[in-house]
Order: structure tokens, then sequence, then C-alpha cells
């Protein structure tokens, strides 16, 4: 650096400049922005946190606690909301949604300790329907139509449903869980316990899995066959699901592992009956 | 350096090895310096600099996994942090808007005219300028690892910010 600066001198500048960005540096967090939902950080940053837990979790094999990023951690909200008894999870859609009326009042859960930073009180939100869509299955918040809060359970990945369609687009191969990752593979039957099953991914404590570990998920994507008594297909926590899965290892990662349902099939918890 | 490498890294290394609540913590500690530093390139109080910004953590998120050396997930976020700013400063032509909103999020605490001009001047900087310098002089990095950071030569990043220095020097009163 060779040339002269006329009129200041370099360092005073460079310490000018620092102090000016650190004045102008703003608070720690995404601002929201002003004519949009007031859960525009929540959601995208907590669906990412979720998909990020997911990714880590299945990199695991066993052994850890699988601790649930986005409902326990006081830095960010979960991206859901609470409508007739019902949780929904949202996610981010390619395209803008297409609304088709009134569902009424939503909650959106309370979390995290502080209210304006990361946390939030509980707080009502206008819900509208999808076009096409089922209010049971998936729902929006008036106002944003970047995100799709699907109800957990429902299977998002199959396709020819308008589900799949608000989600995905004219894009039946979507998602395609078997891409990349799953170059070393075998299939294996395996039977498990649902935990929980948000965008139709299962988190399940395995009844026997052998090597693979006892809480992992179960990843179905648009070429799963899923067999189940109701239309649409749904799963609850504590219902037992058998699949057929690809149990995909990365061939230069020896933690890696993914199971992807090449088959499905949902076993409803059969509930005590109380008289008998 | 507004973040403290050693405690970074030392979380990075468990969120990469599958620690589902170190992810929790690093993006904790990592949030301050992405958003901000993107804040920074995009131009403060912009629509297009908080979306950047939040886009830029989503992005750390999703791709902690892929992480191969936790010992640079500071310059790995700045990267993925100074991307994510310079497109969006490109698409949203902010250096037309900047006066106004900038001076929206500079009060109350009202600064002086020499302040202002350097702002204002800052905010009329190519982009690319403008990252690096809030790369070497907010976030400091060397000019290497601004270099590695945009993907540039190291004398790229030496003209350029010779040339920044040039250009607001010119701009002040």
């Amino acid at each position: 650096m060779n040339d002269e600066i006329d009129t200041i001198d370099p360092i005073d500048l460079d310490r000018e400049l620092r102090e000016m960005l650190l004045a102008r540096e703003g608070p720690e967090t995404p601002q929201p922005r002003v004519r949009r939902s007031r859960r525009w950080i929540a959601v995208p940053l907590a669906a990412a946190i979720a998909t990020a837990a997911m990714a880590v979790v299945v990199l695991t094999q066993g052994g850890r606690n699988h601790h649930d990023v986005t409902a326990s951690s006081g830095a960010q909200c979960a991206a859901a909301l609470e409508w007739h008894g019902a949780t929904y999870t949202g996610t981010r859609v390619p395209h803008p949604l297409s609304f088709d009326g009134g569902l009424g009042e939503g909650t959106l859960p309370a979390c995290g300790d502080n209210p304006g930073e990361g946390g939030r009180a509980a707080t009502r939100t206008s819900l509208v329907a999808v076009a096409g869509v089922s209010p049971e299955q998936a729902v929006a918040i008036a106002g944003d139509s970047a995100t799709l809060y699907v109800a957990y359970g429902y299977f998002p990945q199959q396709p020819g449903t308008a589900l799949h369609r608000a989600l995905y687009g004219n894009r039946p191969g979507l998602p395609d869980e078997r891409e990349n990752d799953c170059a070393n593979t075998k299939l294996q039957t395996v039977e498990a316990t649902v935990s929980t099953a948000r965008l139709g991914i299962l988190r399940v404590k395995l009844a026997d899995g052998g090597d693979l570990p006892r809480e992992t998920f179960i990843f179905p994507d648009a070429r799963t066959i899923i067999i189940a008594d109701g239309d649409p297909p749904h799963v609850r926590p504590g219902d037992t699901v058998r699949a057929d899965v690809l149990v995909c290892r990365h061939p230069n990662d020896k933690r890696f592992l993914k199971l992807v349902a090449t088959k499905l099939a949902i076993a409803k918890r059969v509930i005590a009956d109380a008289t008998g | 350096m507004p973040v403290d490498k050693t405690n970074v890294t030392a979380i990075a290394r468990r969120a990469v090895n599958g620690d589902t609540n170190a992810l929790a913590d690093l993006l904790g500690e990592l949030a301050p310096f992405v958003v901000r530093t993107t804040r920074l390139i995009v131009g403060a109080g912009t629509a297009a600099a908080e979306d950047a910004a939040q886009e830029a953590l989503i992005d750390v998120a999703r791709r902690i996994a892929t992480l191969r050396d936790p010992e640079a997930v500071v310059s790995w976020a700045a990267q993925i942090a100074t991307r994510r700013a310079l497109r969006a400063a490109r698409s949203e032509r902010l250096r037309r808007q900047s006066d106004v909103e900038v001076q929206a999020v500079q009060s109350p605490e009202r600064v002086n005219d020499h302040r202002a001009a350097l702002s204002a001047a800052f905010d009329r900087l190519p982009r690319r300028q403008r990252a690096i310098a809030v790369l070497r002089l907010y976030a400091g990095f060397s000019e290497r690892e601004t270099a590695d950071v945009l993907g540039i030569t190291l004398g790229a990043v030496k003209s350029q910010l010779h040339q920044a220095r040039s250009t607001l020097s010119a701009a002040l009163p």
C-alpha cells in the first residue's frame, strides 16, 4: 500500500471507520421487518435448527441423548402453532401459498425465558386455510404465504396430495432422501415406536435395530409406500411402525447414518379400555 | 474480535460430532457476529439486511454437519454471512436508499457531522469494499483471512481496502 491518502491518516481513518461500524452494528438478533409477521424471526431459524438438529442426530450412532433443540432452546422459539388441540410445525415453501378462507385464531406457544430476547410469550394469531388442503393437515398464518404449518403426524412427502403440492409444488419426485448420502446402503426391516412425527419425519425408538442406535429417525420420501388404516395416513406418538428402510451410510464418514423408509406400515397404538 | 474463538471452537467441535445441545449453544455464540457482520455489509437498518442476516443464520444451522474443521468455524460462519450479505446488497441496490435508512437506526445518539459523512460514504462504497472493510476493521480478520473468506487474492484485499480508504477520506468534510 504505497499510495498516499490525501486528507486523513489511514490509521485514524481505520479507527474512525471501526468506531462508526461499532456504533451502527445494531442488536444481536435479526430485527423483524415492518408489515410482516412478528414470527418472521422465529419460524425459519427454528425450522433450520430443527433440520440441523435432525441432521446432527443422524450423524450419531446411539448412546447420545437426543435432545430436542427446537423445544428446549431458550434462544429461539420453535416453529410451531396450536389450533383446535393439534400442534403444527412450520416450514418454508418455495412458492407463495394460496389461501382459502379464515380459520379463526390459533396460538403461538410461549417459549424462552425472555420475550424480546429470542423468547416469546404465548400469542394469538389469525390462521387461514391453504387452498385444497384440509386444515387438519396444514394451515397458514394470515399474511404469511411463505410458511406452511403441517400438523404433527401427517406425511407431506406423499406425492399426488394437496399437502405435497403445497410444500413441493409440481415436483412429484420430492423429497428424495436417497440422493448423495445413500451410496453405501443395505435394506433392513425395523420395528419401532413413534416418539414424534414432525413434517412426516419420524423420531422413533427401535425395538431391535441390531447395530442401529435405539433412538433414531426414519425419513420417508416421495417413493415411500405408506400403509395405514386412515386416509390420509396419520401417525401419533406411541404408534408402532414396521418399516423397510435403506440404511444409508457415508463412505467417508463413519458417523453418518440415515434410515430412509421404502415401505412404512403404521399400527395404531392400542389404548387400554379403562373398563376392561 | 467479536467472537471468542476458543470457546466457539470447543462448542463447534461438540456440535459437529453430534451434540445437539452444542448446536444451540453454537448458534447463540455465533449469532451476534453473523447478524452484525451481515447487517454492516448490506446496510444497517434495511429490510434486506435483516433478511440476509436471517438467511445467514439459517445457513449456519443447516450446514453445521458439513463443517470439517471446527477450528475454522468463525471464518466459515463469516464466509456464509458475507456471501449472503453480498448477494443481498446486489439484489436490493441498497446504496440508493441507505442514507435515509441508516439515519433511522443511528438515532437517538445523534452522531456528529464527521461520522455521519463517514457513514454515508461507507454506504456508497461498492459492496465488496464494504465487506472487506467490515471483515478487516469490524470483525478483526487479517488481510489473509479476509481474502480466504471472500475467496479473492491477498492483493485484491489490499488494493480494494486502499481504494475504500481513499474514497472515504475524500468524502469527509
